[in-house]
Parts: structure tokens; C-alpha cells; sequence
């Protein structure tokens, strides 16, 4: 009785986890934020970027050594870039400290395990895109700034709330992969699976 | 004394039996409950594995929801746990504690304000679970989920289909054991008198065996008994007679010598000596031989009245005889016999009256009606009826009781065979007459004989001379 049972309830289990997929990834709404307050749209966008970390697999032999930290560079000047030290200050990424990296133009030697660039003076988002390519780098872009050049991640608002589109196969071509997890809280996944 | 044997033949005292029937019904139920507080256990730690289970899948997919702050894929994610009704609360917490996401049915206690990773419990029928929500490493908050343990009714419920079958084994092993118990202690009591019986049946038969013995020992004796009687009477008798005849003829012999030629008397004497040792020859003859009865119409008072001499003779000069005859009816017998009969019962009453007295001899006609005839055991009809009474010593009512019985004689020794009225009761009997001793001691004997009357057409046409015999 207690064997049918278990087993009744694991078929159970199942059936509730795949229903909860099911009705979780079409609605994929996501979430937050915020209001109509800029100022709190770029805090969660700035907190975005290390949240990011834990759903991004990166290649064997990266971030291998645990004291080596997670090297969030920021390429640009906008919001996002100026309250991107404050909003990971003490958080952790895979158990690496990140540390935040102010660069003018990243190049495809910078060792960055992640991107955000808004675009500076000496790089548009398109070249550092380009610079890192191929890099077990997961960038992020805004889609405010360019809208033709985008980076594994992109931020969009969408009904008022940050939300981000996902580029799997720019993930694939930099040799990392993102967490089914995240895709189905993206606005957007592209090339649609 | 078999009994079905259902039981090991180690268990030697059946009387046991019962008690082995209830230390099994014991068992059976202790085994029971055992095999119902085991499957609960089972049912226990398997509820918590699988609440656990779920629990964790509930927090790995909702690690993303959690982390990015999305409180809508969060709580779709939790609300899809309310299709299992066991669900009772289930919420989703975040790093902070507060509750992120989450349900609690109506009427349930609500949920912890803040979120404690802790260890599965059970509590107040309820199971407990927590699990960290984390993604790499990264703790995002906590999953909590409170199933409603299954309601103890349905519980028993479940169990009770063993305890019953528990409880149904062992009312038939322990019924099974008392009849059995029952049965041995009857089958034990029945052996018993069996054997009692059989004792009882070997006693009795022993004792019939014995009797028989005795009873053949004792008719022996009897016989033996009879035969010497009866050699004695006839010896006495015999002997009697030829005294009689010798006297006469010495009397006759010294007439003769004496040249006296009056010696007709004593001629006559010796002369019916003779004859009555010839009767009395006859009559053993008859007696031994048990002769055939050549039955013939006879009139009794003609009979008697031939018979007047003989009578007289026998029963000497001191008895007076008085004949009254007023029968006309015929009766059906041996004629030979008959004469026997009255003159058997002629010589009882004269041996009665040894001081001399009266003989009445009587006839006369007689109807008898259904309920006489009954109360003498003869068919109802005309009968002709001889009474022989004499004023003798009569008997006692113990006498008069076995005066028929064969060989029965109050006379002494040799006087008397014991065969005169057991032969005259047979013989009336036998001709569907009617025999009676009436007496009284001091007084005197009636003997009261009745013999059917046979049809006038039978009676002989010269039958109404005197001489009456045919």
C-alpha cells in the first residue's frame, strides 16, 4: 500500500513539477520592478548583473581557483556602469567575490567572465561585442543604447518592468550556456528553441 | 476412538488445545498489529521522502523567479502545488525571511512569518518540510511546505481490512480449538461408556451363561426329581394293587382248600385289582407316550353314570357320593380321558377326606356370553359344566396356586405322582375348556370344568340310550 502510494505520489510530483513549467513558461511575465522611478529601473538593472551569474555555465577550467574573482567589467558611462560598484558590493558569484572592472574599451584578452557595456567614447557596444566574441564572456546590454547591438543578455522594459531578452546562440558562440531557469523568466529567447 | 487429527501429534495433551488455539489467535492478532504499525512507519518515512522530494523541486524551480525578484512565476509555481489536496501551506522565502510567494488553506494555521531551514517533522498530524532555495551556490531563500498527514480515519480504514482478517483467524482457530476440545473431551466421554457398556454387555452375559447352566442343572434335578416321584407313586401304587390281588387270591386259596366254593368276592376283588393296575399301566403308557386324543361326541352324565361302580370303588365306603346330572348337552373329547379326568379328580377329594365326608358330582348346561367368556379365555358359547365337590381339607391359596404345576403333589411320597390335575388341566385346556379350583382350607374343594358343547348333528342317532358312549 505504501509502495503504491510512493509511487502514486512521485507520478504525482512529476506531473505537478511539469504542469508548473508548463503554465510557468508561457506566461514568463517577468517580474520587478519598479515603478516609474528611473533611478530604481538602474539599481535593478545594476543588481541584475550578478544575479545573472549562478544561471550561466561557463567552461571547465574558468573561475577554477576559488579566490580568483568574478570580473564584471563595465565598459561605458550610463546609470547602470555608476551604480554597478555600490549594487555588488559584498555579493558573490559561483563563490567568487565580483569585482567590478572600469574599462574604456574591453579587448578579447580584458578576462572578463562578464560585460556590460553601454558604449564609450573609444568602443561602441557593437565592437566590444565583437572584442569578446568567442570569449567565455556573458554579456549584457541596454537596450536603450543601441538597439541593433545587443550581447547575450538585454535589458528592455516591458509594461514598466525591467526585463530582459536572452540570444542563446551568441551564448553558444562565446562557449557558455544559460540555465533553462533564466530563459523562462526572459522576455524574449532568440533563436526561439 | 480416532479423532480427525488437524493438530501435530507433538501436541500429546489434547486438553492443551484450546490453549494453543488462543496462544495462535495471539499471535495472529499481535502479528497484525505488528505488520499495521510497520506499514505505518513505511507510510511515514515514505510521505516524508516524497514532501521532501517536492519540497525540492519546488525549490529549484523557483531558484529564477526568486533571485529576479518575480513574485507572479513564483507564486504560479507555489499555486500549482494546490492541486494536491495533502498540500496544506506551501510558500517561498526570500534571503530577507519575509514570505515571497505562498498559500494557506482556509482554516489551516497560517504560515511562519519567517522562513527556518529546519529538519522534516511530524506535528499534530502534520508533516513539516524546508529547503533551501539556491542556484550555484548562491542562496537565494527557503521553500516550506505542510502537508496534512492522511486523517487517522482512513488510516484504520486502511488497516482495518488486516485486523479484521487478524481478528476472523483468530475467532476460527480458537472456535476450531473449543470444538475440538469439545469434541476430544466427548469422543473420551463416549469410549468410556463404550467400554462401560461392553463390560456391562460381557457381565450380563457371563450371567446368562451361568443361569443357563443352572437352569439346565436345575431342570435335571427336577426331572430326576420327577422321574424318582413318579417311579415311587407307581411302585407305591403298583404294589398297592398287587397286594390287594394277592390277598385275595391267598383268601381264595384257603376257601378252596377248605373245599368253600364262596370265593366269588375275593375273585372279584383280585380280578379288578387287575384291572386298575391295567389302567394305571395305561395311563403311564399314556402319560409317556403322549397318545394322540380321538375326540368323539360324549355325553358326561352318561359318563358318570357308567362310571357310578368304578367311583365307588375308589373312593371307598366313607365318602358318600351324591350325583346330580342335569346336563343335556354334549361335549367333543376323548371319552377314555375324560373318565380319567373325573376319576383323577374323584380320588384327590377322596385322598382329601381321609375322615370320610361328601362327594358331589354335578352336571348341567351352561351359556357363555362375550365378557365371561373373555375373563376365562374361551370362545363365547354353550358349554356343558362338571363340578366335583367335596367337604376335605381344602387347600391354601399357596397350594391352590401351584396345584396344576406339573409333579406338584401334596400327598407323601409314593402316593401321589403330581401329574393328575397338571394332566387334567392340559388336557381341558387343550379342548377349549374352561378349568377352575375354588377352596377353602377346612371347608372342602370345588373343581369346576366347562367343555364346549359340539353340535346336535354330530351327536349319533342310538346316542339317547343309556349307554350313552360311542
Amino acid at each position: 500500500m505504501g509502495a503504491l502510494e510512493k509511487r502514486a505520489g512521485r507520478r504525482l510530483t512529476r506531473a505537478l513539477a511539469v504542469q508548473a513549467m508548463l503554465v510557468a513558461v508561457p506566461l514568463l511575465t517577468v517580474p520587478t520592478w519598479a515603478g516609474g522611478e528611473p533611478a530604481l529601473e538602474y539599481e535593478i538593472k545594476a543588481t541584475f548583473l550578478y544575479k545573472f551569474g549562478p544561471f550561466v555555465n561557463w567552461p571547465q577550467g574558468d573561475l577554477s581557483a576559488s579566490d580568483s574573482p568574478f570580473r564584471l567589467c563595465i565598459v561605458g558611462d550610463d546609470e547602470v556602469a555608476s551604480l554597478s560598484s555600490e549594487a555588488t558590493q559584498n555579493q558573490q558569484v559561483l563563490g567568487h567575490p565580483v569585482k567590478i572592472v572600469h574599462l574604456d574599451a574591453v579587448t578579447h584578452d580584458s578576462g572578463c567572465d562578464e560585460l556590460y557595456t553601454a558604449g564609450s567614447p573609444a568602443q561602441t557596444i557593437a565592437d566590444g561585442l565583437a572584442a569578446v566574441k568567442g570569449t567565455p564572456t556573458l554579456t549584457v546590454t541596454d537596450s536603450e543604447h543601441e538597439p541593433d547591438a545587443h550581447g547575450i543578455i538585454q535589458f528592455v522594459i516591458d509594461r514598466e518592468r525591467v526585463r530582459f531578452d536572452v540570444d542563446t546562440a551568441a551564448a553558444a558562440a562565446n562557449g557558455i550556456s544559460i540555465s533553462s531557469k533564466l530563459l523562462q523568466l526572459a522576455h524574449n529567447v532568440s533563436p526561439r528553441p | 476412538m480416532s479423532v480427525i487429527d488437524i493438530w501435530p501429534a507433538w501436541i500429546a495433551n489434547r486438553r492443551l488445545i484450546p490453549l494453543f488455539a488462543l496462544l495462535a489467535a495471539v499471535i495472529l492478532l499481535t502479528a497484525g498489529v505488528a505488520v499495521a504499525v510497520y506499514d505505518e512507519e513505511i507510510y511515514r518515512v515514505e510521505k516524508l521522502d516524497e514532501t521532501d522530494v517536492q519540497a525540492k523541486i519546488l525549490a529549484g524551480s523557483v531558484a529564477a523567479a526568486l533571485i529576479f525578484d518575480d513574485r507572479k512565476a513564483a507564486g504560479e509555481y507555489v499555486d500549482a502545488l494546490k492541486v494536491n489536496p495533502e498540500v496544506e501551506a506551501a510558500a517561498v522565502y526570500g534571503t530577507s525571511g519575509g514570505v515571497f510567494a505562498g498559500f494557506v488553506r482556509p482554516g489551516a494555521r497560517p504560515l511562519p512569518v519567517r522562513a527556518r531551514l529546519r529538519q522534516a517533522a511530524y506535528a499534530h498530524d502534520r508533516l513539516t518540510v524546508t529547503a533551501p532555495v539556491e542556484q550555484n551556490g548562491t542562496m537565494a531563500g527557503a521553500v516550506y511546505l505542510r502537508m496534512i498527514g492522511e486523517p487517522l480515519s482512513r488510516r484504520l480504514a486502511r488497516y482495518a481490512g488486516i485486523l479484521l482478517l487478524g481478528i476472523m483467524g483468530a475467532i476460527v482457530l480458537t472456535v476450531l480449538g473449543t470444538s475440538q476440545a469439545a469434541l476430544t473431551r466427548a469422543n473420551v466421554a463416549l469410549a468410556s461408556r463404550a467400554r462401560d457398556l461392553e463390560e456391562a454387555n460381557h457381565r450380563l452375559h457371563d450371567e446368562m451363561t451361568e443361569r443357563a447352566k443352572a437352569e439346565e442343572q436345575l431342570r435335571q434335578s427336577q426331572k430326576m426329581e420327577a422321574i424318582g416321584q413318579l417311579s415311587g407313586g407307581i411302585a407305591h401304587d403298583f404294589n398297592n394293587l398287587l397286594m390287594i390281588i394277592k390277598g385275595n387270591l391267598q383268601l381264595m386259596e384257603r376257601r378252596i382248600a377248605q373245599g368253600r366254593t364262596d370265593f366269588g368276592r375275593y375273585l372279584q376283588a383280585a380280578s379288578e385289582g387287575l384291572n386298575r393296575a391295567a389302567s394305571l399301566t395305561q395311563r403311564i403308557l399314556a402319560f409317556s407316550r403322549r397318545q394322540p386324543l380321538s375326540p368323539k361326541p360324549v355325553d358326561i352324565s352318561a359318563l358318570i353314570v357308567e362310571m357310578g361302580d368304578l367311583l365307588r370303588n375308589s373312593v371307598g365306603e366313607s365318602v358318600a357320593i351324591e350325583i346330580q346330572l342335569g346336563a343335556k348337552g354334549w361335549t367333543l373329547c376323548d371319552a377314555n380321558q375324560m373318565e380319567n379326568v373325573i376319576l383323577n379328580l374323584a380320588i384327590n377329594s377322596r385322598d382329601a377326606m381321609p375322615h370320610g365326608g361328601r362327594l358331589t358330582l354335578e352336571t348341567g348346561d351352561m351359556a357363555v356370553g362375550p365378557a365371561q367368556a373373555a375373563a376365562y379365555e374361551i370362545a363365547p358359547g354353550d358349554y356343558v359344566r362338571l363340578t366335583v365337590t367335596d367337604t376335605g381339607t381344602g387347600m391354601s391359596e399357596g397350594v391352590r396356586g401351584k396345584a396344576v404345576d406339573p409333579f406338584f403333589t401334596t400327598k407323601p411320597p409314593g402316593q401321589g405322582t403330581g401329574l393328575g390335575l397338571s394332566m387334567t388341566f392340559g388336557y381341558i385346556r387343550q379342548s377349549g375348556g374352561y378349568f377352575a379350583i375354588e377352596s377353602e382350607v377346612g371347608k372342602g374343594t370345588t373343581i369346576t370344568i366347562l367343555m364346549p358343547c359340539t353340535d346336535q348333528s354330530e351327536i349319533p342317532e342310538k346316542a339317547n340310550g343309556t349307554d350313552g358312549r360311542v
